[in-house]
């Protein structure tokens, strides 16, 4: 049996998977969930059949991160196993912090303005940048609350989608 | 006099459109693209194609001496511009009829004058169509924009005058951030119109927008096609458009099409143009603007009427009598119009590109999707990101908004985030239902989590497709590691795919 760790938004669900092939055994949170999971015909499209429900997914995966669009919207999703998560909490256990993260360009497009400098604190969400794109004026949020240790892009620089504009230390837990 | 061969100026749905509507008459089109557009849609239909430059508009789909230069090379005796880019550019129009080319669509004069919009208001004052109270003088110092203001009364708007789209516009409700306002409004329309020069109209609070079609041929005939609401904007950019308007009674609808009428002939205008008005609460319409071209939501008037409206267009510019009378335009049904564009709607409407890499259109009954795309197309930053417009006839504005949801059901599109949730959102609302809305809809009643929330039975079906999709990685990789000595044990067929599928 193996077992996984989803979080969606603010949620964790604990589903286990038994055996395999067509006696593979499926529960959430102890419930019982008879599903069949299959690929669809095109790049990233997967079919969940559950009570003889079909649901259409579209699932991409970067970085151990997923991102299931279902009925149009775009969910992001972390999914550890079991083993994982034991490591990475035994890493935490010993001291290691978090990694610091990278605030990226979402898409590609003009810097108008950046609103940090070295050493400023920044929110989850806070607006940090402003690019634009399309004839349109987009922000730029901070994925995580910390501190900018470092900027790499400037206004009036012209950046592709996933620049990295700077790095933010996460606060101490 | 007859067009035989026209130059689309112009790229993705509409440039699809108008070479539909030149084959149907027999008429040759030429297509220009740019370099990002070289396995474009509009590329693959058209009889001759010619690349005008690189991708940024400002080198290909604006340059006025290419497009001419393209016609010239190809022959083409007329040019359509269809909407944005060079459509309402007098400079333009002038300069294709001067080589000698039919531009399709009004003369040079009325495009000017229509473009400057305080122009256009004393215009329509002196022919009787009621606008909406202000001044026609652009505002230069503050005390003089107080006592307007004060005359007008407040909520009062800050307009551009060379402005268009919702750009260099602000409302302001009190005399103490009049000044700060106008400044922040003229530096806008400064930097996106290159003129900053702005005037004032009193704000028109819970406004509808209503546009009424206009066609009018060489010969001075002018009708009207009936109206479009088109209240439901984010931004002052419109999403959802119908015909005919839940709130418009044969009668309004009479004033309103006379009215436009009235405002095209004041301008000598030609060809198809539509006359946009503001209605407040108590039904009294005022002109807003009229925009000297086709326009993007034309195809609910065209459901509605039975109408072609861009073959009238070519009609009209080969030199032909329109020949239909005021009395011949019926309108029949309902016809609602979603724009579906690569932006997500959870995130601010950030836009999406990318490539789309699966394409299922709604069909069926009563569906019409006019699509700049196809599958494998992209949505790149040069451009705008609609990706095309679904419109959907049936014979009751209820059994419209039904039909729009069960269209969206069927619309898949993989490779990009899009709006059509949010659209759904739209359909579903009690007060989009009941036809009670004004421009201020969309502010009032949407927020992310309105379409992002999840309901328990579809929070499982992720949580267990994920869980799946990691358990699946961790099975195929240990299958590798096993199979690496020599030939391993078998393969489940399982195994196999998830193999095949991290290997896509």
């Amino acid at each position: 049996m193996k077992k996984y760790f989803v979080n969606l938004g603010e949620k964790e669900f604990v589903v286990e998977i038994n055996g395999s092939g067509e006696s593979r055994e499926i529960t959430v949170d102890g419930k019982q969930y008879p599903a069949e999971f299959r690929n669809g015909r095109f790049k990233n499209s997967y079919q969940l059949l559950m009570d003889n429900r079909l649901k259409e997914l579209e699932i991409n995966s970067e970085e151990g991160e997923y991102q299931v669009k279902m009925d149009n919207i775009e969910h992001q999703v972390k999914c550890e196993s079991e083993r994982a998560r034991f490591i990475t909490q035994f890493k935490k256990s010993i001291g290691g912090t978090d990694k610091p993260m990278d605030i990226k360009a979402p898409m590609p497009g003009l810097i108008l303005d950046i609103y940090m400098e070295v050493g400023s604190v920044v929110e989850k969400g806070g607006r940090v940048a402003i690019i634009e794109a399309m004839k349109m004026e987009n922000e730029v949020k901070s994925p995580i609350s910390g501190t900018v240790t470092k900027i790499s892009a400037k206004a009036g620089q012209a950046v592709e989608k996933n620049s990295i504009l700077a790095v933010v230390k996460p606060v101490e837990a | 006099m007859k067009l035989k061969k026209v130059l689309v100026a112009n790229r993705g749905e509409i440039a699809v459109r108008i070479i539909r509507a030149l084959k149907e008459l027999d008429i040759k089109s030429v297509a220009v693209y740019s370099d990002a557009d070289r396995n474009a849609l509009h590329t693959q239909l058209a009889d001759e194609i010619y690349n005008i430059g690189e991708a940024p508009s400002a080198s290909s789909y604006l340059r006025q001496d290419k497009i001419i230069e393209t016609a010239q090379k190809a022959k083409a005796d007329g040019i359509h511009p269809g909407y944005g880019f060079l459509a309402e550019n007098g400079e333009f129009a002038e300069l294709v009829e001067k080589s000698g080319i039919t531009f399709i669509g009004p003369k040079a004069d009325a495009i000017r004058l229509m473009g400057d919009k305080t122009a256009a208001r004393e215009e329509m004052r002196k022919a009787n169509v009621p606008v909406v109270p202000g001044t026609e003088s652009i505002l230069s110092s503050p005390d003089e924009a107080k006592e307007t203001a004060a005359k007008i009364g407040y909520p009062v708007l800050v307009k551009a005058r060379a402005g268009g789209g919702g750009k260099g516009m602000r409302v302001i409700n009190e005399e103490k951030d009049l000044v700060e306002g106008i400044e922040r409004a003229s530096s806008e329309a400064k930097s996106a119109f290159g003129n900053g020069d702005v005037y004032m109209e009193k704000y028109l609070e819970e406004p509808r927008h209503i546009e009424i079609q206009v066609l009018a041929d060489n010969y001075g005939n002018t009708i009207y096609l009936g109206e479009r609401e088109c209240s439901i904007q984010r931004r002052h950019q419109k999403v959802i458009e119908e015909a005919p308007s839940p709130i418009v009674t044969p009668e309004i609808r009479k004033q309103m099409g006379t009215a436009a009428v009235n405002a095209a002939k004041a301008c000598g205008y030609r060809n198809a143009g539509t006359v946009e008005f503001l209605m407040d609460k108590n039904r009294n319409f005022y002109f807003l603007e009229m925009n000297t071209r086709l326009q993007v939501e034309h195809p609910v008037t065209e459901m509605v009427t039975g109408i072609d409206i861009v073959k009238e267009q070519l009609k009209i510019a080969s030199g032909e009598k329109l020949e239909i009378s005021q009395d011949d335009v019926k309108i029949s049904g309902s016809a609602i119009e979603s724009r579906i564009y690569a932006e997500d709607p959870v995130n601010n409407f950030l836009p999406s590109t990318g490539r789309i890499y699966r394409l299922r259109e709604p069909q069926g009954n009563g569906i019409r999707v006019d699509s700049g795309v196809e599958a494998g197309g992209e949505i790149s930053v040069y451009y705008d990101p609609l990706i095309a417009k679904m419109v959907v006839w049936s014979q009751s504005r209820d059994e419209s908004v039904k039909k729009t949801l069960r269209a969206l059901s069927e619309y898949k599109i993989s490779g990009l985030r899009t709006n059509i949730a949010f659209i759904e959102f739209v359909m579903k609302n009690q007060r989009f239902i009941e036809g009670n809305f004004t421009t201020g809809f969309i502010a009032e009643e949407f927020s992310p989590e309105k379409i992002c929330t999840l309901k328990p039975g579809d929070e499982k079906v992720i949580a267990i497709a994920c869980a799946l999709m990691e358990h699946n990685k961790s099975e195929s990789a240990a299958s590798v590691s096993s199979s690496g000595k020599g030939n391993g044990g078998s393969i489940s067929n399982w195994k196999k795919k998830g193999l095949e599928l991290n290997l896509r």
